[in-house]
């Protein structure tokens, strides 16, 4: 039986739908090993400036608001620059690979020409194949390298890049938003700080553990080294005065 | 001939990632360093205590980043790994192809045409021998993270130097972000020359994220 009033039903499609495409456009634009280092960074970049901030014992009623203001521009500026200098990377890797390029083109010696090939393949799993099969790869690019082709004269961000930018962007927003939640349900900015830092430490063990696995390394060694991370910062922070917890 | 410091960082980093880390590292001290401006005591014992936290910052942030350069590799080298053993066990063909692939996109396969790319993936497909990645640190990895760790604190040393020669905590953070402004202007012309884009736009964009800065912690009561 349709109960009467608003449909909400679509509505709650349409946001489970925008944030699975949200996950996918993230997840197709940026790999896991760079995911996890960027939600790494901003857990740290997001812990170290409200502790860094708290030195200064904001001072009277306005205390979570000012701390809410400064963590809320942190996490978007970082979020923007991490964004725009991976796309810069991007952009730069493009332009190195470009040189190179360029290199081979001018290159009339076929051994130069061939080792500046390997050399290229030898960051990457085709050094990880027999010798007669990374000669292979190495004939297939020699020969199937455009040739002629036109000089890049100006490098401008490709629809991919700016789309790096906005993946750079949403992972360290949403994630870490988390951490600002505290600053919206306490009172006190003591408190506040305290459940951020430990929601912060959870994330350190959840990151380590993930990346662990992921890297095919021990997984609890992982989470516990990133733990102990996000612990020496607290501690420290704590034993030098640097964050009132 | 003597092995350089240049020589050391060549071998074990990109350009783009050099220009990468120097970025990061400018951006991380200036961040923290305006941030602690707002509370510590405007006399000589705020100024020393400044120096501290630019030092452990640049410290801190140097090691976490190379050790994260080397583990966010390790996970996609892991990730490949895990694809082209699927290609070459036939399970799920289609998705390890297309994960080869992507992987590979980097290096001179990415400019290749699909067919060539197809030709390829037979080849790693077909390959008489592969050896699985054992994931571990190494001693070159150790190299690499001590390149990344360089890179970081001797470029953002100038943006320390005010808070050793001054005593005034106003002054030194004022003249530690316009160091830092130059610097990442510089920073910015460079890196968008070796990129071929725009010179001056990316550098003035550059040197506009340290003034961002610099206007927030006023903004908010800090120099």
């Amino acid at each position: 039986m349709e109960l009467p009033g608003p449909k909400i039903g679509p509505l709650f499609v349409r946001q489970n739908n925008v944030a699975k495409e949200t996950i996918e456009f993230v997840g197709e634009t940026l790999s896991l090993g760079d995911r996890l280092s960027e939600l790494l960074y901003g857990v740290l970049m997001v812990t170290s400036i409200s502790g860094l901030v708290l030195i200064g014992e904001p001072g009277g009623e306005n205390d979570l608001y000012y701390m809410l203001v400064v963590l809320f521009i942190t996490i978007v500026m970082w979020g923007l620059l991490d964004g725009i200098s991976y796309a810069l990377l991007s952009s730069a890797n493009r332009a190195e690979r470009e040189t190179l390029m360029e290199s081979l083109q001018a290159e009339s010696d076929s051994d130069k020409r061939n080792k500046a090939i390997v050399e290229d393949l030898d960051e990457t799993l085709i050094a990880r194949l027999d010798d007669e099969s990374r000669s292979q790869i190495a004939a297939i690019i020699g020969n199937g390298l455009p040739r002629n082709a036109e000089k890049m004269t100006k490098n401008k961000l490709t629809s991919y890049e700016k789309d790096i930018v906005l993946a750079a962007f949403l992972l360290d927003f949403i994630p870490l938003i988390i951490l600002v939640f505290p600053y919206l349900f306490f009172d006190s900015v003591k408190t506040a700080a305290l459940t951020s830092h430990i929601i912060a430490l959870v994330m350190f063990v959840v990151l380590g553990y993930y990346y662990s696995k992921y890297a095919h390394l021990n997984k609890w060694k992982g989470a516990f080294v990133c733990g102990l991370l996000g612990l020496i910062l607290v501690v420290f922070a704590e034993s030098t005065n640097l964050v009132l917890i | 001939m003597a092995f350089t410091y240049r020589d050391f960082l060549g071998a074990y980093t990109s350009a783009s990632e050099r220009y990468a880390e120097a970025f990061y590292g400018i951006i991380m001290v200036t961040g923290c360093t305006g941030m602690v401006s707002l509370g510590v005591p405007k006399e000589e014992a705020g100024v020393q205590f400044m120096l501290w936290t630019a030092l452990m910052v640049n410290i801190l942030w140097g090691l976490i980043d190379g050790f994260t350069v080397i583990y966010g590799s390790m996970v996609d080298d892991a990730a490949s790994d895990v694809a082209v053993k699927n290609l070459r066990s036939g399970e799920d063909i289609e998705t390890a192809t297309a994960e080869v692939i992507d992987s590979l996109d980097g290096s001179l396969i990415g400019k290749l045409s699909d067919q060539d790319k197809t030709k390829v993936v037979e080849v790693i497909r077909s390959a008489k021998s592969y050896t699985p990645l054992v994931n571990k640190l190494r001693w070159a990895d150790i190299k690499r993270i001590l390149a990344i760790f360089s890179i970081d604190f001797v470029t953002v040393f100038p943006v320390s130097l005010p808070f050793i020669f001054l005593t005034d905590v106003t002054t030194a953070v004022r003249l530690s972000f316009i160091i830092a402004t130059f610097l990442m202007a510089y920073l910015g012309y460079q890196w968008a020359k070796y990129a071929r884009m725009k010179r001056w736009k990316i550098a003035i964009l550059f040197s506009s994220f340290t003034i961002f800065l610099l206007i927030i912690s006023f903004i908010l009561g800090g120099i």
